[in-house]
């Protein structure tokens, strides 16, 4: 079907919809969410409301920000997402832009977008007791990435 | 709301599963222990606030405003496809 978003009209299939039961926080009253790929915007994607066309929220795989991200899914979350094999797990996270101010984005790796791609379910994790922070600046993250990936092609 | 005092190391009960235990008392700070069963989610309250403010600042985006926003050089993860 074809859906009106925030940042176009776009071709979503039945198959491709992911249901947030419990919303997201700050969107609680929407469920239905998919997740957009743009060529401009590559390899940034979109996690686009199905309901209101005024919701999208900018999300990156958060590997691509720190190297060695890593966190242990609480049993609850595994269990609100029926996870039943790690292999169904997709993980984003939520990016901030500052208005006029890219390099100052930053990245929610305290509160990860955590799908189960099997049966396309769609939760935003809280961390709580990890390292991690809200905001994390994504240009302090990389030059942090770069050294650990510097050290590691060394070895 | 139930509103009841209790003084530390003294505890009460919600439903069948959870505890909640007074620690300690320092100043205005109260520390507090909870046993619940690995199902309850627990977290505090501000945390999910700020959560909120974070996802509205976030939706604000547009497709111009990723313009600019560098990220790690795919190319040297190597084979590496995560996730």
């Amino acid at each position: 079907m074809l859906c009106e978003t925030k940042v176009g009209e776009v071709e979503v299939s039945e198959s491709k919809i992911l249901l947030f039961e419990k919303g997201i926080p700050g969107f609680e009253h929407l469920r239905k969410f998919t997740i957009v790929e743009l060529p401009e915007t590559k390899p940034f994607r979109w996690l686009v409301s199905l309901e209101d066309a005024n919701v999208a929220l900018p999300i990156v795989s958060p590997w691509l920000v720190r190297v060695d991200y890593s966190f242990e899914l609480s049993e609850a979350d595994r269990m609100e997402l029926k996870i039943e094999d790690p292999d169904e797990i997709e993980v984003w996270v939520v990016v901030t832009i500052p208005a006029g101010a890219p390099q100052e984005a930053t990245v929610n790796l305290f509160a990860p977008i955590v799908i189960n791609r099997k049966l396309n379910l769609g939760k935003q994790v809280l961390l709580e007791g990890s390292e991690y922070k809200l905001k994390h600046r994504i240009d302090e993250e990389i030059s942090r990435s770069n050294e650990i990936l510097k050290r590691t092609q060394k070895e | 709301m139930l509103v009841f005092s209790r003084k530390a190391g003294e505890s009460f009960i919600i439903g069948d599963e959870i505890e909640v235990v007074v620690l300690k008392i320092e100043g205005s700070e109260v520390k507090i222990g909870i046993s619940a069963p690995k199902h309850v989610k627990i977290y505090r309250t501000e945390i999910y606030k700020r959560i909120v403010e974070e996802n509205l600042k976030a939706s604000g985006a547009s497709v111009d405003s990723l313009k600019g926003v560098r990220l790690i050089d795919q190319d040297r993860r190597g084979s590496d496809t995560t996730p």
